[in-house]
């Protein structure tokens, strides 16, 4: 009787087990067969390098979150981009803006921004600017020039009135910590958070075209530009990965007692590793910059093979480098006059770069690494003087 | 009876003299031994001995360490006499250069060098001299204006809101050129407006040595005069002091040490408002032949115990000096305003 008790009990905890085994197989089965239409379109992050940006495409809508770069668990803004006129069937739950696409009046704080959407062909689609005398480049010089675009003044303190006049149908705009965007956040107009100069991979915020374009109804094109730009990127890295030398970059200068260079997870820290060379501070886990004074760069880059330095509206020479700083002499670089120099009031480096990182990745590599890409300097000059 | 008061009251202000100088020996070599980078003690002392085996330790002990704190200590002198002579001359203890509009001055002179001209000047070259003669010109310009409304105006509390009021334009002028400068001229000129100790090399400390050392040679002969002013202006006049052409000197060489150490290190604030205070308190009297010395000397020590917890308290980086000089000072200055009736 005892052992017919247990023989039943076994057989009873087999039939569980082979139970919940077959549930499980069959729920599994289900999903397999079903995945197609069971995940939502929405669930795929379009973005693939950027970490600030995550697009997803809804039916008849693509939703985009822009993360707090300064508090990646909060969202700097949440977006629903529709086409113009046409009302989605459904849209997901929670508090999104709602912006129209594609943009017609748009209101563009940033030149570099401006200078993409005019690559992808939308410049007509920029009414207003801000911070006008930056805009150096066709076809916005002439456009604000002829009143064509309205300047709305300095980006910090824009004109209410003059963006009120402009009733633009969204602001694009570059966001700082724990700062608002003031009385432009009651125009009742679309306001984007451009937070992708924040990012720290040069691929991850090129990769920021792939958002502007479905902005601008130029979401093939935005994509043809940035699948150059990565495959580039991704090409010349390589390229120069295996050219065996890598030497040590110093950047930046001392300023009124502060040197400030990139933090060693920083996007121009990366970008000189991606062009085969070591940077000093490729330990540091900052992705901001160190501010530090002569003693602790010396200290590192005594040695540095080559030395970038960005200007604003002067040509330096070795000779000014040495009447600035006297100490400044004493780098290896400069004793072996590789001293690089980017005047960036006359080369459009600052307007460039951002969207377009395998040229910056070309000019490094064309200094660190003539020998595998040729000298072909578009941004610098070696210092004269020496 | 008098004069046991008046010979204990000396010794006070010699042992007062004697701390002040052991805390710049202290704080001196403080300095030279900790920085941002670390390197042991056994190798910065064989630098000083001359027994040199790393060329990039002499480098950073030689010429960047001992010159930052020579800085520091030339600086806090000049600033500290500054903040004495106009204290005594207006009567008033918290006058200092900065509250007279003399730093916002030079301070206008340098923004104009940097941000009005596009920025470019600001970018560092030539630029240098460029802003040590803009700072030069802006404290000229406002030691000028004063020398002008003095001879209009009779009280001093009248010429200090004067000198009160030029800084709050300057500061306005300053604020205009910002607004209208590019991004890298506001970038240069916040961060001049830090202030520092660091950015001189033995060459440049050399011309503020000798400048800020003519200025206080030049102080030092006015010590009878100011003890005079100490007792009203009516009282100075009747023991032979020409009170507006002194007023007037006194005014010049204050705004010049001021001029000097705000072109060569910034806009270094508070310290010439406080040095004083604490060389009054520590020495005990308003004789300006034991105040004098100790000023110049406790206000070499607080620049550099400034400068040094900058360095220290940095972890490997620089704080801004102005971002140290208020914690130190201001705790005194309240103690001052609180205490007035005892100074």
């Amino acid at each position: 009787m005892k052992h017919i008790k247990e023989m039943v009990r076994c057989l009873a905890a087999v039939a569980l087990v082979a139970a919940v085994a077959v549930s499980a197989g069959c729920r599994g089965k289900s999903a397999e067969t079903s995945g197609e239409t069971a995940v939502k379109p929405e669930a795929v992050n379009l973005m693939t390098e950027a970490k600030l940006l995550r697009l997803y495409k809804g039916e008849g809508y693509y939703r985009a979150e822009v993360v707090n770069p300064w508090d990646t668990a909060s969202m700097l803004g949440a977006y629903l981009l529709v086409e113009r006129g046409v009302e989605p069937d459904s849209v997901p739950e929670g508090a999104f803006t709602r912006i129209d696409v594609p943009l017609e009046r748009s209101l563009v704080y940033s030149s570099v921004h401006a200078g993409i959407i005019d690559e992808m062909g939308a410049a007509g689609a920029v009414a207003g600017v801000a911070d006008g005398e930056y805009f150096k480049k066709s076809p916005y010089r002439e456009r604000i020039a002829g009143g064509g675009i309205v300047n709305v003044g300095s980006s910090m303190s824009p004109s209410m009135e003059a963006v009120v006049a402009l009733s633009p149908d969204a602001i694009l705009l570059s966001p700082f910590e724990n700062a608002g965007h003031g009385v432009i956040e009651r125009a009742g107009v679309p306001v984007v958070e451009c937070a992708d100069y924040m990012e720290a991979t040069p691929k991850g915020r090129a990769e920021w075209v792939r958002f502007f374009g479905l902005l601008y109804g130029r979401g093939a094109e935005a994509d043809s530009i940035y699948s150059v730009v990565r495959d580039s990127y991704d090409g010349l890295s390589e390229k120069v990965a295996h050219s065996g030398e890598r030497p040590l970059v110093l950047t930046e200068m001392l300023t009124d007692g502060y040197w400030f260079v990139p933090g060693g997870a920083s996007y121009m820290a990366r970008l000189i590793q991606d062009a085969g060379a070591s940077y000093p501070w490729c330990n540091d886990g900052s992705a901001g910059s160190l501010q530090l004074d002569f003693s602790s760069v010396y200290a590192k880059a005594a040695d540095a093979d080559y030395w970038l330095i960005r200007t604003y509206g002067h040509d330096m020479s070795l000779d000014d480098l040495r009447s600035v700083y006297l100490l400044n002499s004493q780098f290896k670089a400069f004793k072996d006059g590789n001293v690089f120099v980017a005047n960036t009031a006359e080369v459009p480096l600052f307007e460039e770069f951002p969207f377009h990182p395998e040229k910056l990745l070309m000019e490094y590599a064309s200094i660190f690494h003539p020998e595998v890409t040729g000298e072909n300097l578009r941004y610098f000059k070696r210092a004269k003087g020496y | 009876m008098m004069k046991r008061e008046t010979t204990g009251g000396n010794r006070r202000a010699a042992v007062a003299i004697w701390v002040a100088a052991v805390a710049i020996a202290f704080f001196f070599a403080g300095m030279v031994f900790c920085g941002t980078v670390e390197i042991p003690a056994d190798a910065v002392a064989r630098v000083l001995f001359g027994d040199v085996d790393d060329a990039v330790v002499l480098t950073i002990v030689r010429d960047v360490r001992i010159p930052m704190a020579l800085t520091a200590l030339v600086a806090g002198m000049a600033l500290s006499v500054s903040g004495l002579l106009l204290q005594t001359t207006f009567n008033n203890p918290l006058a200092g250069p900065s509250i007279l509009g003399i730093s916002t001055g030079a301070s206008l002179g340098v923004a104009v060098v940097m941000l009005g001209f596009g920025g470019w000047l600001g970018a560092g070259l030539g630029c240098y001299a460029g802003i040590l003669a803009g700072a030069f010109a802006g404290a000229a310009v406002v030691m000028f204006l004063l020398l002008l409304f003095s001879m209009a105006v009779r009280g001093n509390s009248m010429l200090l809101i004067i000198g009160i009021l030029i800084g709050y334009l300057a500061s306005s002028a300053i604020s205009l050129l910002n607004f209208f400068s590019t991004q890298q001229g506001v970038h240069s000129y916040v961060i001049w407006g830090m202030g520092n100790f660091g950015g001189l090399t033995w060459e440049r400390l050399g011309v503020m040595g000798v400048s800020v050392a003519v200025c206080l040679a030049g102080a030092s002969l006015f010590v009878k005069p100011l003890n005079a002013l100490l007792l009203g202006r009516r009282y100075a006049g009747s023991m032979g002091v020409d009170v507006r052409r002194t007023r007037n000197w006194l005014l010049v060489i204050s705004g010049a040490l001021a001029a000097v150490v705000t072109a060569f290190c910034g806009p270094v604030g508070f310290l010439g408002l406080v040095m004083p205070h604490v060389a009054r308190m520590s020495t005990g009297t308003s004789n300006h032949v034991w105040l004098f010395p100790a000023t110049v000397l406790f206000g070499g020590a607080g620049a550099l115990l400034c400068a040094w917890l900058s360095v220290v308290c940095g972890g490997g980086q620089i704080i801004p000096v102005n971002a140290i000089t208020p914690i130190i000072s201001v705790p005194v200055i309240i103690y001052v305003i609180v205490n007035r009736k005892k100074l």
